[in-house]
């Protein structure tokens, strides 16, 4: 407890750190979008840009929409004729791996050139990213508040902001139906209690993993730490995931979004099932990984909040293998659990998974505020 | 006390090998952002 004690002191420490001094930089994003600027100024909510002889060449408004691991800050600046010019990111917090894609496929170069007024979410030129929907609507949302904000001050033009959706769909009725799964398979013994959780696992792995890629990752936990609440109408799977990995944790002592909803424990379960055999890990060793596991989600906790970017606590090879993106480490990483899996009985849950030390802290806390009676000694 | 097998030399190896590449994601993570 004292060492749990401990650590959360140096993260609010690290959180505290990242979230003071941050005003963020909006005249050189401005002064980008249109090099021959000479002057930009800051009236009525937008900046004006004023080129050679104080002649408007233009303006650059902000924009701002929920990412993936927190909001994102993008300036978009808009000619004096209302045709977008330019896009730059001022801040973001999304994985580096998408930002990589961003950069690689000249993500903002399609927009230059259009009208404000036909900047819309469907808008051709701006190609999700596959397996980053959320980052990519942030980024066309940011796109849309900027410009709706330059058409209102310079235009007097009202432009309708697309309606915030509520959004309850497949994924989230699986996610439901996935943990009444894990409920009834805790209730019941022996071979059902078996074929329920494989079923479950199925249908994590489909859901969850191939379709949809949103399992409870390290990035998600940190945003939340932080304090960055996505928009709960388009991010309603991670509250569900969340709010039925901590009830059933403290409900059942074992949380059944591991058991019965994660997709990578089910693709290292059927590896494993492949592979036929197990090896017992000695003691020991068990107590090292465990000490080494809580010391990297603290290491990655840290870094995430002391650069305010949460998507950097993310670790898991979960995307190389959902979606297909992943640098070379995460691939390597990926191959590592994988051939692990067919000898070692599900051996990035039992040895890396940031969500195990969460799953303690959970129960280190509940036993804390409710000491169990049969515990104590006599 | 029990003597140290080759299995469990290959399950340190193992498990250092996966932490080693875990360090290398978050630092790459922490430069690439």
């Amino acid at each position: 407890m004292l060492r749990f004690l401990a650590a959360s002191v140096v993260l609010a420490g690290a959180l505290f750190w990242g979230r003071t001094n941050r005003a963020p930089d909006l005249i050189t994003p401005a002064r980008e979008i249109f090099p021959e600027a000479r002057r930009v100024e800051f009236q009525q909510g937008v900046h004006h840009v004023y080129g050679e002889g104080d002649t408007l060449l233009g303006w650059t408004g902000t924009g701002t929409a929920d990412g993936y691991g927190g909001p994102m800050l993008l300036v978009t600046g808009i000619d004096t004729l209302g045709a977008v010019v330019g896009v730059r990111v001022v801040e973001q917090r999304e994985t580096p791996v998408f930002w990589r894609m961003v950069r690689a496929r000249d993500y903002f170069a399609g927009i230059s050139g259009s009208s404000m007024e036909k900047v819309d979410y469907d808008y051709p030129n701006v190609v999700a990213v596959t397996g980053a929907t959320i980052s990519s609507d942030a980024i066309v949302e940011s796109i849309r508040t900027a410009v709706a904000e330059v058409a209102g001050v310079a235009f007097d033009l009202r432009l309708p902001l697309p309606p915030r959706p509520f959004e309850f769909g497949l994924l989230e009725l699986s996610i439901l139906l996935l943990f009444a799964l894990g409920v009834l398979g805790h209730r019941v013994r022996g071979p059902s209690r078996r074929r329920l959780r494989w079923a479950g696992q199925f249908g994590g792995l489909l859901v969850l993993g191939f379709w949809k890629n949103s399992p409870i990752t390290m990035a998600k936990i940190a945003a939340f730490l932080a304090g960055y609440f996505p928009d709960p109408g388009t991010a309603l799977a991670i509250y569900l995931l969340f709010a039925g990995f901590l009830l059933t944790s403290v409900f059942y002592g074992r949380n059944l979004y591991c058991l019965y909803a994660c997709p990578f424990g089910a693709a290292q379960r059927v590896v494993g099932a492949i592979g036929g055999f197990s090896l017992k890990v000695p003691p020991w060793v068990v107590r090292f990984m465990e000490t080494a596991r809580n010391l990297v989600v603290f290491v990655a906790l840290f870094l995430a909040f002391i650069t305010l970017r949460p998507a950097l606590a993310s670790y898991e090879p979960f995307a190389a293998l959902f979606a297909l993106h992943g640098t070379t480490l995460q691939w390597f990483l990926l191959f590592i659990v994988l051939t692990a899996s067919l000898l070692i009985r599900t051996p990035w849950c039992s040895f890396f998974c940031p969500m195990r030390t969460v799953e303690l802290v959970v129960l280190d806390t509940k036993r804390w505020l409710k000491p169990d009676r049969r515990e104590e000694p006599s | 006390m029990r003597r140290i097998t080759k299995g469990d030399l290959g399950g340190l190896f193992l498990a250092l090998l996966t932490f080693g590449v875990i360090t290398a994601v978050l630092v790459q993570n922490f430069f690439e952002r």
